[in-house]
């Protein structure tokens, strides 16, 4: 026999096996680097999906929303979510100048989750308001979230003309933990919901 | 005698229910010391967070330890939260219990990295091996090429 007869046959034999045992250290070398480190943070309505939110609402009614936070940064991360109320002309958090907002903190919720990893939890709130008919504004005193009772300083909502309601906005500020103790920053990213306070 | 050991039983009982409420409420709490388990609580989940985070940029699956932080961390925002209402009892409490939920997190992740590391070399030599078997194949293959053939050929290419 002549093995040249049968060269591309050989040949092919040699190269698959060739791959074939090179395969686990082919596998570390042919890893597609990671080019993108970012966070998600979402927010979604009781059904888990981004369609019926809570808009219009009412005193002492309980409304559901799903909270989320997906860590794509290459490291375990420690989140804290920072819980906020506002009217329609206090501070805000600023997308465009990546700026967090002023107000108090209401409930800081805190998160740990691990990289390439999903987090995510129910939130339960519901306002406590009244119509100021002298002022013709409403006057917000506090909300329930996940059965802790939150006081909300300082908050009255005027009546919208273009939008015909009283408006306030949850928000959920999210910040970054940098090491050392205390030491959160500002992670750029928040989520809300604007509420329309209804009497009934 | 009867009547004695009822009041025997009764008293131990009261001690246990005694002890075992004063185990998890603190009463009468200090701000400053309430202030002092709030910042130890936070203190100690930022170590053991280091520690979990270190298991897993070695590349551990660390979700059960974020797990349990993530219950510490909600007392620790409990805690947190009634520091500033002024219920100092309730914060004291609240940063005991966050700092009891991460007891022995810090063992399980250092055996969890180590365990890694060892997985981590292990792949390595296999990898190591795979590759050097990889080069013996194709020189193996070469070799066979070369001698595994007609005796007449080398003497006919020459001519």
């Amino acid at each position: 026999m002549n093995i040249r007869e049968y060269g591309v046959f050989f040949w092919t034999i040699i190269g698959v096996s060739a791959l074939f045992v090179a395969s686990p250290a082919l596998s570390r070398l042919l890893v597609y680097p990671r080019t993108e480190f970012f966070t998600e943070f979402w927010l979604l309505d009781s059904n888990r999906r981004a369609e019926d939110y809570p808009f219009n609402v009412t005193v002492g009614e309980e409304y559901k929303v799903f909270l989320g936070i997906g860590n794509r940064l290459g490291y375990a991360a420690y989140y804290e979510v920072a819980v906020k109320f506002r009217n329609q002309t206090q501070s805000g958090a600023d997308s465009f100048n990546r700026t967090w907002s002023s107000l108090p903190v209401l409930y800081e919720i805190r998160a740990f989750v691990a990289d390439e990893s999903v987090w995510e939890t129910p939130l339960t709130f519901s306002l406590d308001y009244e119509y100021n008919e002298t002022l013709s504004q409403v006057d917000v005193h506090s909300m329930v979230l996940n059965d802790i009772p939150l006081e909300i300083p300082a908050c009255t909502a005027a009546w919208d003309t273009e939008r015909s309601g009283f408006f306030g906005n949850l928000f959920f500020e999210l910040w970054i933990h940098k090491g050392t103790p205390g030491a959160f920053t500002y992670h750029e990213r928040f989520v809300g919901l604007w509420l329309n306070m209804t009497g009934s | 005698m009867k009547f004695y050991a009822r009041l025997a039983l009764l008293s131990i009982a009261f001690i246990l229910v005694f002890t075992s409420f004063a185990g998890s409420h603190v009463l009468g709490a200090t701000e400053s010391e309430a202030l002092d388990a709030v910042v130890e609580a936070e203190e100690t989940i930022v170590y053991f967070y280091g520690a979990v985070a270190e298991a897993d940029r070695a590349g551990a699956n660390v979700s059960v330890l974020m797990a349990t932080l993530g219950e510490a961390g909600e007392f620790l925002s409990k805690a947190e939260f009634s520091y500033g209402r002024g219920d100092f009892d309730s914060a004291v409490d609240f940063a005991n219990q966050s700092q009891s939920v991460l007891y022995g997190l810090v063992e399980e992740a250092e055996v969890l990295t180590e365990n890694v590391i060892k997985e981590n070399y292990l792949d390595f030599l296999v990898a190591v091996g795979s590759a050097i078997g990889a080069v013996s194949i194709i020189c193996g293959g070469f070799a066979a090429w070369f001698f595994l053939k007609k005796p007449g050929e080398i003497e006919g290419a020459a001519e």
